[in-house]
């Protein structure tokens, strides 16, 4: 992205024009959300394509989870992910001070209810690259206080062909320190 | 020269798969079948070797009596194979790496066209027209096609499809576009509407006619490519000549 601001704004007016239309009865209520997450999941099979052109194989998902921390989040968002955990098993940790999306919109609690739409993008960018890459996985969203974020992810089949679990990825800040989950949790709430 | 040029997508069925239809084109589509299987040896091999080489060019695969076959797989699991005739001995380990480069750059660039779902068939026409080695490093671009069927010496009687009458005039060049385009060798029996190519005239017993609409054909490399003397026979019926 040659200017950040060209995509932070231009995504949302994206945003609101998928629900402007939504009120203009094009698009069923409730729908906005998939639709917006669709939008992401092409967009980053395309991004993921052009990114790996140049880079080596990737041995193993760690590998894959760290070029998605280090070189897809600095290329989309012009910082990396501050931090990366796992245990090994499936469950990634993903950690971002300050998610460049919601930074404009405010530091704390205000437009907390909003903020769910405009995340959608993103958990399908990050659901479509991966898919490109071979993992299958489900991310979902949560807020709880801006300009933190938290990405849930659940795969259901690894590249390492295990057989199917639930697993989850979470990309969380709080105050600093980071929530470890020991056990799968799917939360959605805003 | 790549004979066959075949895109296989992560699933491992064809996306996209051309060949030069001077033999049966089946034997290439079982030769890209079989070297399937020695591409998955080579990933796996690589994974659990843990060597340096973690490049997405995979080198040869396997050689036959009459052709090389190539291979490269890119992160997104899909893998490029490239067929090639042996008795080429010119065409270089580098040469076959920078058409894989194109290839996969001209692949990039199709997963980006809005019109294409990821998964279907590439029916895009300019998708992955195959680059001539003999200009290596020249530029590929999808309107110039720089085929290694430009200006053969009809000295060589060559059989082209399902035509007959191949030879004409002895020491005449004659132009033939690479059978991956849309362009179909036909005998001009019947009078034929061209589309607007530019600068490919050919008042041969060839006529190029457009399997779909009509693709841009960018000047050939060779220095007097497109002047043929007219043949007796270019039209049976009275017709528009062939020009572009």
């Amino acid at each position: 992205m040659a200017d950040e601001a060209l995509f932070l704004l231009l995504h949302n007016e994206m945003v609101s024009g998928v629900y402007k239309s939504a009120e203009q009865g094009e698009v069923e209520n409730g729908r906005c959300i998939t639709k917006l997450e669709n939008m992401g999941f092409r967009v980053g099979q395309g991004l993921i394509e052009r990114f790996t052109k140049d880079t080596a194989r990737f041995k193993d998902e760690l590998d894959i989870m760290k070029f998605i921390c280090k070189d897809f989040w600095t290329t989309v968002f012009k910082k990396q992910i501050d931090n990366l955990r796992t245990n090994h098993q499936g469950i990634y940790v993903l950690q971002d001070n300050k998610f460049r999306l919601l930074t404009q919109m405010s530091a704390g609690k205000q437009y907390l209810e909003h903020a769910s739409k405009y995340l959608a993008f993103t958990c399908g960018l990050i659901r479509g690259g991966l898919s490109n890459l071979g993992i299958k996985s489900i991310v979902t969203a949560e807020v709880s206080s801006m300009p933190a974020c938290k990405f849930q992810g659940t795969m259901q089949k690894g590249v390492t062909d295990t057989p199917n679990k639930m697993f989850q990825w979470i990309l969380c800040h709080r105050n600093g320190r980071l929530r470890r989950l020991t056990k799968p949790n799917i939360i959605l709430k805003t | 020269m790549a004979v066959c040029i075949a895109v296989i997508a992560k699933e491992n069925y064809p996306l996209y798969i051309r060949s030069t239809p001077t033999e049966n084109e089946l034997k290439f589509h079982y030769m890209v079948h079989t070297s399937l299987d020695v591409v998955d040896e080579k990933i796996s091999a690589m994974g659990k070797a843990l060597v340096d080489q973690r490049e997405l060019y995979l080198g040869l695969l396997y050689p036959t009596e009459d052709y090389k076959v190539y291979g490269y797989v890119t992160n997104s699991k899909v893998k490029f194979v490239m067929v090639v005739d042996s008795s080429n001995t010119a065409l270089r380990d580098n040469e076959i790496r920078s058409m894989f480069r194109k290839l996969h750059n001209s692949y990039t660039d199709v997963m980006c066209n809005p019109f294409y779902n990821p998964g279907d068939r590439i029916q895009s026409r300019w998708a992955l027209l195959p680059v001539s080695a003999s200009s290596p490093g020249g530029p590929y671009s999808r309107v110039r096609i720089q085929s290694r069927w430009a200006l053969l010496p009809v000295s060589d009687p060559v059989q082209v499809g399902p035509t007959s009458c191949v030879r004409s005039t002895p020491g005449r060049p004659y132009f033939l576009c690479p059978i991956q385009s849309r362009w179909a060798l036909l005998p001009v029996s019947d009078p034929v509407q061209v589309g607007p190519t530019s600068c490919v005239r050919i008042q041969s017993r060839w006529a190029l006619l457009p399997v779909s609409d009509p693709v841009q054909v960018g000047p050939t490399p060779v220095s007097d490519p497109v002047q043929v003397s007219p043949t007796p026979c270019v039209r049976s019926s009275p017709g528009p000549l062939i020009t572009w």
